[in-house]
């Protein structure tokens, strides 16, 4: 058994339809056959029945009894014979008290080898026997009466016709069964080759992908079939895979970028300062350039390392945070920043308490970072507005400002990790571009959303999305 | 004049932790292995241990748990470059007196250095003074020359600070922390305190010939006399 189970996942995914095919239409033939055979068998049966029947009625008909109480054949032929030649069947008369009283048999007495037995019931009864060998015949009996003598009348036809008939029909479905399952496992085989064509195209396809040709796609001859659905699927993993891809990429390419700059300010200005012979002040001036450096990479590391440690999922402690509280002392934090700008940061009318369950320190992190790109990206004297709004157990918090806003395509981008709107201010305006990833890193962790909203005219709402603290 | 010892493997690092130490009229000595300071501290008394958590061989942590076995109470300040809340826990929870994460500014570790020495020492001035800039702690007010300088809460905090350490480097972690409670590292806390520490120089010195608040490139701030 468990070799065969072996054996059969070993095959082909052809071979085993093929078989499946084969072994199905197998079981249905030989089905149909069985009922067929039953069918024709019965049909053929009832016939001989219904002339045994007939011969019965003339049996019965012509039969007396002599002086002697002997029954007689009394019919006398044309030609002086017993005038059986009207008749086709043999028959036997039985007395009640089981005696052979006539045989009428187309042979010799002395020459029948194995005679019937006597009749056992008294009614009406019909069954199959092979007389001799090679000789069935079909065998009716019945009780009669013959000028008030009660005898059992025994009508036998030679069966060998309906015999030979069935025999040609079981020899047809013999040879046509095998030949059909053998066409039905070709056919299967075929088909499912047929069918499994695309499938090896697409996976001579599939495997000529590789990292470096994640752009390419597999053929989709037609999306409606499941062939199709499945390079479909196919399709849509590898554009996801190749987006993760890219994005890796980039990311790589940009952490080098961004660590490799201020490494090479580093050497570059201590080298230029080892080699000229300046004075202290001089070279206090490149020392101090290169803290300066080292302050960002300092910074740029530890971003990189919070947003490491929050995308492992690091273990962060949740408590309840009163969000009102939060995002009134952010603004009393960053105030003094927009102030320098002259812009207006505004709070708008704040729930006495919005209670959400998360990490506060986190929490102030995303906020302080929202906010404060909010100020760095606003021109001077304009407006910063904080909303929020409750709804549904849920904290919707708008951050909108009048700057520049974000083109519409490049919104989902932003929260990538070191994306900047314009890469040529991002030294001016500062920042190590992964505040708003770091934003959205703290925010995802708390089961919420960040977002831009669509809406704003001019500047950009950046909304965030908090579950509350469930009502005690 | 107090005798320190420091334990950390990096050459460059030790050297320059000993060099700024010793600058502030420390004694110093040097162990780059556990061991060795094992060894060293349970031959003498020091004021003060600088421990570098990573280290070969005995670690960091496992000497500091060693020394307070033996119920040895010197002072700990712990250097690592784990920062992770929880590695903040387990090294106090160790012994440690105090706990610095790498990169650091030397600024930054003698200052906490000087706070490690100080528990037996005088209670810092209800009214210091840097020149003719005088500060009331206890009214919250500020006088330059007399007059009186207008200051917000926050002002009157880091100028608090930098009065603490006068004549010393301020760092912006140090003034995160001692003002806002919080650290600087990935957010934008920085740019906040340059605008205050902006305010503030403007409200010291704007107007007067001799400038007490200056600006160290890339260390932090400082506040002294000339």
């Amino acid at each position: 058994m468990r070799s065969l189970k072996h054996w059969w996942r070993h095959r082909s995914f052809k071979a085993r339809l093929a078989i499946w095919y084969a072994a199905t239409l197998c079981i249905v033939l030989a089905a149909f056959a069985a009922i067929a055979y039953e069918t024709v068998e019965h049909r053929l049966a009832a016939e001989l029945d219904r002339q045994l029947r007939i011969d019965f009625d003339i049996v019965e008909a012509q039969l007396a009894v002599d002086d002697k109480g002997a029954i007689k054949w009394p019919v006398r032929g044309a030609h002086g014979d017993d005038g059986y030649a009207r008749l086709f069947a043999w028959f036997e008369v039985w007395s009640e008290e089981g005696q052979l009283r006539m045989r009428h048999w187309p042979i010799p007495e002395d020459a029948i080898h194995s005679p019937l037995r006597r009749p056992t019931a008294h009614a009406l009864k019909f069954y199959d026997q092979e007389i001799e060998s090679n000789l069935p015949a079909r065998i009716m009996e019945r009780p009669a009466r013959i000028q008030g003598q009660g005898v059992i009348v025994r009508v036998i036809r030679d069966a060998s016709d309906m015999r030979q008939t069935l025999a040609q029909i079981l020899e047809v479905f013999a040879i046509a069964l095998p030949l059909a399952a053998a066409i039905a496992a070709f056919g299967g085989y075929w088909l499912a080759r047929r069918a499994l064509v695309p499938v090896a195209r697409m996976s001579a396809e599939a495997r000529k992908i590789t990292s470096e040709s994640l752009g390419a796609r597999l053929p989709v001859a037609n999306r409606h079939d499941e062939i199709g659905q499945l390079a479909t699927v196919f399709n849509e993993t590898l554009a996801r895979l190749n987006a993760s891809f890219t994005e890796l990429k980039r990311f790589s390419a940009d952490a080098s970028h961004e660590l490799r700059t201020p490494l090479t300010a580093l050497r570059a200005v201590g080298e230029s300062a080892l080699q000229e012979d300046g004075d202290a002040r001089q070279l206090k001036e490149a020392i101090s350039s290169m803290l300066e450096e080292a302050n960002r990479l300092t910074e740029l590391t530890d971003a990189l390392l919070m947003l490491a440690r929050l995308e492992a999922g690091a273990s962060v402690q949740f408590e309840a945070v009163d969000l009102s509280t939060l995002i009134t002392s952010v603004r009393d934090t960053l105030a003094v920043v927009a102030d320098s700008k002259r812009q207006q940061l505004t709070v708008h009318a704040l729930p006495e308490r919005i209670s959400t369950t998360g990490n506060a320190a986190l929490l102030r992190h995303a906020f302080l970072n929202i906010m404060h790109n909010a100020i760095r990206h606003s021109p001077a004297e304009s407006r910063i507005d904080v909303r929020t709004e409750i709804q549904s157990a849920r904290a919707f918090i708008d951050i909108s400002d009048e700057g520049p806003g974000i083109a519409r395509e490049l919104r989902g981008r932003v929260f990538d990790r070191f994306f900047r709107v314009d890469a040529a201010r991002s030294r001016e305006t500062g920042g190590h571009g992964l505040g708003l990833a770091i934003a959205r890193s703290i925010v995802e962790r708390h089961q919420g959303t960040i977002r831009i909203l669509e809406k704003s005219a001019h500047g950009a709402t950046f909304r965030i999305e908090l579950p509350l603290a469930p009502a005690p | 004049m107090a005798s320190i010892l420091i334990v950390e493997d990096d050459p460059k690092t030790a050297a320059a932790i000993a060099e700024g130490l010793r600058r502030d009229g420390h004694e110093t000595h040097l162990a780059t292995t556990g061991s060795d300071g094992d060894t060293l501290l349970s031959q003498s008394r020091f004021d003060a241990l600088v421990l570098d958590w990573m280290l070969p061989g005995l670690s960091g942590i496992d000497l500091l748990s060693r020394l307070r076995e033996v119920a040895n109470r010197t002072p700990v300040l712990i250097l690592t470059a784990r920062d992770g809340v929880e590695d903040r826990v387990l090294g106090l929870d160790r012994g440690a007196d105090d706990y610095l994460v790498k990169p650091f500014a030397l600024a930054e570790l003698s200052a906490r250095v000087r706070a490690l020495l100080r528990r037996a020492e005088t209670q810092e001035p209800t009214q210091p003074q840097v020149a003719d800039l005088t500060l009331d702690v206890q009214r919250r007010i500020a006088h330059r020359a007399g007059a009186e300088i207008l200051l917000t809460p926050r002002e009157f905090d880091v100028l608090h600070c930098l009065m603490r350490h006068q004549g010393r480097v301020v760092t912006r972690a140090m003034l995160a922390d001692a003002v806002w409670r919080d650290v600087p590292r990935a957010t934008p806390l920085d740019n906040v305190i340059d605008v205050h520490l902006a305010h503030l120089r403007r409200k010291i010195d704007d107007g007067q010939s001799v400038k007490l608040l200056r600006t160290i490139r890339g260390v932090g701030f400082s506040l002294c006399a000339p």
